[in-house]
């Protein structure tokens, strides 16, 4: 990443692995919040396409071809075959269940995106699997503790104003992350944390609550919601098929 | 931590780590394929050839009997775009599954072909849509200027400069942004399928003396003439036009030209790696375009013979081709639109027809470049064809290749009068052909392919997809043979044919057929041998699935 920033180029993490160093000391108190991680996720600016490829390229990776010819004016895959990694790199905005602009608050000098957004691309996925369930416990409570604790400042408010912009003009957005909310104040998963950190879990999801409630809603918003769940709301991204290291395929 | 894991495990979805949302649909698939059928262009040249130089033949049971001959090779296209759900197409399984010489020589033949009638498709723009539609509005509005102009469109030097130009815009557009293509291009096509509806539900409602009334009110004004039905009726009659009842043998000999176009309906499988939920969406697309052109095609003829009658329509068009008559070919929107007092309702009709001229055009450009990928992936193609543009994101090299070739093609059809708009269709069938039997073989080429695949359905103990395969190949075989028996086709192995641009020609135009085709076997063993050359051995890439 430093390479990176040194060679001009907006690279930030998200997902899980951002996820994972934002929130070490969480994880490392609560044993059921620890998991595996298969890939790199990164986010970065269209317009440094080239520059993204030629780095890491140059870094040995090796290029989805079909993917990024396809794909790649919103997204990019790299493989490298030594170490088993792969990078998946999303160009401006997150596309999965729903889509979410990323650009604003790229340019501050980080290493992962704001926490706002980084909540947001767990929030928004519809069929939330075991693995986004552990990383979005470890990160409420990993905000909760931070703005308890005053570590960072404004946090409150920044989580306040990105969930308002990205909600309050996406009623597909608010709907999947209201239901996301619901879904994990019942999970089960609570009861094996730490008795403190699933009280800062349950705070934090009250507080996500609130903030998507008191969100400024457009008139599009306004709109869709009298349509309401009548109309699928959201996309359901699907496994791109053989997906695997190329030489797995020659195998 | 063991039984925790237990315990949450089953209460979520197993959801893998890499998530892919696709943007072409159904509804995409459904709108790229019947463009590429293309129910305006299937009445133009019908109406041309079936009721005015077919007599006893029913262009309604022709468009049912296209309909069912193309089904199986939707259907198999369906199964073969999911099973090898990648860019490319024909080339991709074809290459997989027979091999990959033939493969490349299919794809190979059927780009070609395409990207020839992508530039047929922006001479057709100037010649028929936007020429009938300065023409209805000159008639309607009283402009001289308008009238001339359609005059003007639809001569070879009016359709090369106007054609020329809308390549060059269509190559612009999709070099500056594919998506934006894309949606254009489904709401045109909205445009153009609800136009043909409202020319159905038009020529429906309108009783025949009204239709005749406005029929002349319309052509009277261009013919100089009053009564201009009654005359072209004459004149066709004097110059030996004939009809006759009804003949199976003769609607037998040219179902080919709806049941061609029927054919064609096969665009989202190059695009197999951008279609969402590609199982359903390839099936409902591909399937469901050639059931919907084949309900329109026969709801509009049945309209026509209602509201004015297939032998009118059959006298009009013989006269277009002898050189008579109206001087110019009216083409069914123009008839539809003539017939109706509402001159918006007509101008509507007319703009949808506007629609499928151009409609080839941009989706060739897309098939086509993702063929160039596909043979770029296994190292048949330079590497620079599947490089895309770091501003515009789409493949700028590609593009340009294609626009050369269709330029050319531009030039072809609109100067050299043996190119006629079916000579394709014998070369590019035998891709077809070769698919088909792809179709076949598969169960038994690549078991574990099909085995795994959600289409290992059996009849009676035969795989679906080889029955199909059979069905498809023979379908083919058929448009391919009466195409070639029919003397005003273009096309024919006998060397003594005249299909009215000098005789031999349509033999010419057959060796020329066969030329496109095995260029594409000799340009494979050429890149085969200079892979080696460079230590490169191309078979290894054909044993699996190109990786993503």
């Amino acid at each position: 990443m430093n390479e990176a920033r040194a060679k001009g180029l907006t690279l930030r993490l998200l997902g899980g692995i951002a996820i994972a160093l934002t929130c070490r000391e969480v994880i490392a108190r609560n044993a059921a919040l620890d998991r595996d991680y298969n890939d790199i996720d990164l986010t970065g600016y269209s317009n440094q396409r080239q520059e993204i490829e030629r780095f890491l390229i140059s870094k040995g990776f090796q290029p989805a071809r079909e993917f990024n010819f396809l794909f790649g004016g919103r997204r990019l895959m790299f493989f490298r075959n030594a170490d088993r990694v792969k990078v998946d790199i999303f160009l401006d905005r997150f596309q999965m269940c729903h889509s979410i602009d990323l650009r604003f608050g790229l340019e501050r000098n980080e290493t992962i995106i704001g926490k706002g957004n980084l909540l947001l691309t767990k929030l928004q996925v519809v069929e939330l699997a075991e693995r986004d369930v552990q990383d979005l416990l470890a990160l409420l409570i990993s905000v909760n503790d931070s703005i308890i604790h005053h570590q960072e400042d404004n946090l409150e408010t920044e989580l306040r104003e990105t969930i308002s912009r990205a909600c309050g003009n996406d009623w597909g957005l608010w709907k999947t992350s209201s239901l996301t909310v619901a879904k994990l104040s019942t999970s089960t998963l609570l009861t094996n944390l730490v008795k403190s950190d699933s009280d800062s879990a349950v705070h934090c999801l009250d507080l996500i609550k609130s903030f998507l409630d008191q969100a400024t809603k457009s008139f599009l918003w306004k709109l869709r919601n009298v349509l309401g769940e009548r109309i699928k709301w959201y996309e359901l991204p699907e496994e791109p098929l053989h997906f695997n290291f190329p030489d797995q395929d020659r195998s | 931590m063991a039984s925790n894991e237990k315990q949450i495990t089953g209460q979520y979805f197993a959801r893998k780590a890499t998530g892919l949302v696709r943007e072409l649909s159904a509804w995409h698939g459904f709108a790229f394929n019947s463009s590429f059928i293309n129910i305006g262009l299937v009445l133009i040249y019908s109406f041309l050839y079936i009721p005015s130089f077919h007599p006893g033949s029913s262009m309604i049971l022709a468009c049912i009997l296209g309909m069912v001959a193309a089904l199986p090779m939707a259907l198999v296209n369906a199964i073969l775009a999911s099973t090898y759900a990648r860019s490319g197409g024909e080339y991709v399984y074809n290459s997989r599954i027979i091999s990959p010489a033939l493969g490349f020589m299919s794809s190979w033949n059927m780009s070609i072909w395409i990207l020839f009638y992508a530039g047929v498709s922006c001479v057709l723009f100037p010649k028929y849509g936007l020429s009938a539609l300065f023409r209805y509005i000159g008639v309607n509005w009283n402009s001289l200027w308008f009238v001339n102009s359609a005059g003007w469109l639809s001569t070879p030097n009016g359709a090369f400069v106007v054609g020329s130009i809308v390549l060059l815009l269509i190559i612009i557009s999709s070099i500056l942004s594919t998506r934006v293509m894309a949606r254009i291009q489904s709401w045109y096509f909205v445009v153009g399928l609800a136009s043909v509806a409202l020319a159905v539900l038009v020529l429906f409602f309108t009783p025949e003396n009204e239709y005749v009334r406005n029929f002349n009110l319309y052509f009277d004004k261009i013919s100089g003439k009053t009564n201009t039905l009654s005359l072209l009726l004459s004149e066709a009659t004097e110059k030996g036009y004939v009809t006759a009842s009804f003949s199976l043998a003769a609607t037998l000999l040219i179902f080919y030209w709806p049941a061609n176009f029927l054919f064609w309906g096969n665009t989202t499988t190059y695009f197999g790696g951008e279609i969402k939920n590609a199982n359903r969406s390839q099936l409902v697309g591909l399937a469901g375009a050639v059931i919907v052109a084949g309900v329109f095609l026969v709801l509009i003829t049945a309209a026509f013979s209602k509201a004015v009658g297939m032998e009118k329509i059959g006298a009009i068009n013989y006269l277009s081709v002898l050189g008579g008559g109206l001087g110019f070919q009216p083409v069914y929107a123009e008839l539809a639109a003539a017939g109706t007092s509402s001159k918006f309702v007509g101008i509507f009709i007319i703009i949808g027809l506007t629609y499928w001229a151009i409609a080839f055009a941009p989706l060739v450009l897309g098939a086509v470049t993702r063929n160039m990928l596909a043979w770029s992936l296994d190292r048949l193609a330079p590497e620079m064809l599947s490089r895309v543009s770091p501003r515009f994101h789409t493949p700028v090299p590609a593009l340009i290749v294609c626009g050369i070739i269709c330029e050319i093609s531009v030039f072809l059809y609109a100067y050299v009068p043996a190119f006629g708009f079916i000579v394709g269709l014998v070369g590019a069938f035998i891709t077809f052909l070769i698919t088909s039997l792809s179709a076949a073989i598969l169960p038994f080429r690549k078991k574990e392919l099909f085995e795994s695949s959600p289409f290992n359905w059996r009849w009676g103990g035969v795989p679906v997809i080889s029955i199909l395969g059979g069905l498809a190949f023979l379908g083919v075989l058929a448009v391919q043979v009466t195409a070639l028996m029919d003397p005003s086709s273009g096309i024919s192995i006998l060397p003594s044919r005249d299909a009215g641009s000098g005789a031999g020609i349509p033999f010419t135009m057959f060796l020329v057929n066969l030329g496109v085709l095995f260029s594409g076997l000799i340009i494979f063993m050429i890149i085969k041998a200079i892979r080696k050359a460079q230590g490169i051995n191309i078979d290894y890439a054909f044993k699996e699935i190109p990786p993503e």
